[in-house]
């Protein structure tokens, strides 16, 4: 019950704006009319749906909280462990979905031929820029979360070794390196969980 | 024991390095309500705060049914609300007073942000107190920019959760909002707290120097300015004249000063019977500045107009 209050809670503040849902909503439909006329272009796809999660997971948790927005929800009652499981959903949710939709219209679209969308490398992209965009939401802004994406993808050295959106279609992951990113970013959102649940949630009014 | 709702021992909290107040130490029955007043800045909203689970004492603990308040919340039912600016202004007024009963208390579709400072703190009371099964209120700073009826309908609701077995802990600024409401008076000043009990603080009959020594004694302020206020209640008309007793009381180290303004009072006498006491400390902005006159008569005696602290007790 904690876990659906707390998920309408976040809906309700939506911390995922309605416009970055729109966002979604006209990746998935682009890439319906793309996939219709070439079933192989599902890499062209799913790109912008990897590159809009990078701003749309980083929903932001301590800055909110720090103004009072969750105070209703954190003095209600659900357990904390709770209320970092509907953010990390409610915040990671809209890429999720626009993904696999995105890539059943390419099962679909191909009668089952290409499996681009479901691919190692990318299901290792969308995993790792969801938890650790959402992860460094946590503490930081969404700009700051989202510049730092684009920063690292800029750096070319970097951007060849730990790009997510190079990852999308590759199906077989040669380098342990998307793995580490992976466990990094899982770790990441290990820490973001435990700063929600065991963290002080301080007024920046009573400083 | 058994009846104790909440508990503290020796609380203190502290953000990095400064020290928000140290060695609190109350308890709270159910159908019982504390008052926490104090001066801006003085750590009330960081206390509530503490007792709402979202901040942790550095030193000390606090107890809610026998759990620390975190493990409380659900199982007290805990109606917590920090002020309007704890909204978030892109809400829908309709979707968030949904949020705490599940049903809908307002019509008003507007966002957050597009209301009125008191509309928005109304719509933030009327939603934390409109969860069922409420067993402890916390409230900061409530009667903040609510209009009389807004004020009226509070209190009221105030006193009935209270009446059901609630208990209550509100913080003001303006121990006037929380007069008849509260059993129990917790002051935080310079870092401490004292508690005081309401019938302690209705004193009727004289107020004498001993018994300002031993209020400024139990308070432990320094640079305290005691304002004896003579009773400008109906009958009494417009005080005119007021002779300005400046009294200085030794309390160790602090220095103490105390006005005495009455009508009618004579240099010397101090023992004099007031239906109206007011305690400012700080710099002081006295209520009764509007008076005319009254400016120039705070400006002699040396105060800078920034904050105020009062209380009020008395017929």
């Amino acid at each position: 019950m904690g876990f659906v209050y707390a998920l309408r809670y976040f809906y309700v503040v939506a911390i995922v704006p309605r416009f970055f849902v729109g966002g979604f909503v006209i990746a998935v439909a682009a890439a319906a009319v793309r996939l219709t006329s070439d079933p192989t272009a599902a890499t062209d796809a799913l790109t912008p749906v990897v590159l809009l999660q990078m701003f749309v997971a980083p929903s932001g948790f301590q800055l909110p909280a720090r103004r009072g927005y969750y105070d209703l929800l954190l003095t209600t009652g659900p357990p904390r462990w709770q209320i970092a499981l509907a953010h990390a959903t409610a915040s990671t949710a809209p890429g999720v979905v626009a993904w696999l939709s995105i890539s059943l219209l390419e099962l679909a679209a191909s009668h089952g031929a290409n499996s681009t969308g479901l691919a190692a490398g990318t299901c290792v992209a969308v995993a790792s820029v969801s938890a650790m965009s959402w992860a460094c939401g946590v503490f930081a802004s969404r700009a700051a979360s989202g510049v730092g994406w684009l920063l690292l993808m800029s750096i070319r050295p970097v951007a060849r070794l730990a790009s997510p959106l190079l990852l999308i279609g590759m199906t077989s992951l040669t380098t342990p390196l998307p793995f580490l990113v992976l466990l990094a970013a899982l770790i990441a959102s290990g820490v973001a969980f435990t700063h929600i649940v065991l963290g002080e949630t301080r007024l920046e009014a009573a400083q | 024991m058994t009846d104790v709702l909440l508990w503290a021992r020796d609380l203190g909290a502290r953000y990095g390095p400064r020290e928000v107040f140290q060695g609190l130490t109350f308890e709270l029955t159910a159908g019982q309500s504390l008052g926490i007043i104090g001066p801006n800045g003085a750590g009330k909203t960081t206390l509530l705060r503490v007792i709402a689970g979202l901040l942790s004492p550095c030193e000390g603990s606090l107890r809610i049914h026998g759990v620390p308040p975190e493990q409380a919340l659900a199982r007290v039912g805990m109606a917590y609300f920090a002020g309007d600016f704890t909204l978030p202004g892109a809400v829908r007024a309709c979707e968030w007073g949904s949020l705490a009963a599940g049903r809908t208390i307002t019509p008003e579709r507007r966002r957050i942000r597009t209301l009125s400072r008191g509309t928005r703190q109304l719509l933030g009371l009327r939603t934390v107190l409109s969860r069922p099964h409420t067993g402890l209120v916390v409230l900061d700073e409530p009667w903040e920019a609510l209009d009389v009826d807004a004020s009226r309908w509070l209190s009221k609701t105030l006193e009935a959760k209270r009446d059901r077995g609630a208990a209550l802990i509100l913080a003001s600024h303006d121990p006037q909002d929380l007069a008849g409401i509260c059993d129990l008076y917790l002051l935080l000043v310079n870092r401490r707290g004292t508690l005081l009990k309401a019938h302690e603080l209705s004193t009727v009959g004289p107020v004498t120097p001993a018994l300002l020594g031993a209020i400024l004694e139990r308070l432990q302020v320094d640079a305290l300015f005691v304002h004896v206020l003579q009773a400008l209640g109906e009958g009494l008309g417009v005080v005119r004249g007021r002779l300005l007793l400046h009294q200085r009381l030794g309390l160790g180290d602090h220095a103490v000063r105390v006005y005495v303004d009455r009508a009618d009072a004579l240099a010397g006498d101090a023992d004099f019977a007031p239906s109206r006491l007011c305690v400012r400390m700080g710099k002081e902005r006295a209520a009764d500045e509007k008076r005319p006159g009254a400016r120039d008569e705070l400006s002699a005696a040396g105060h800078a107009s920034s904050s105020r602290f009062s209380y009020e007790w008395g017929g």
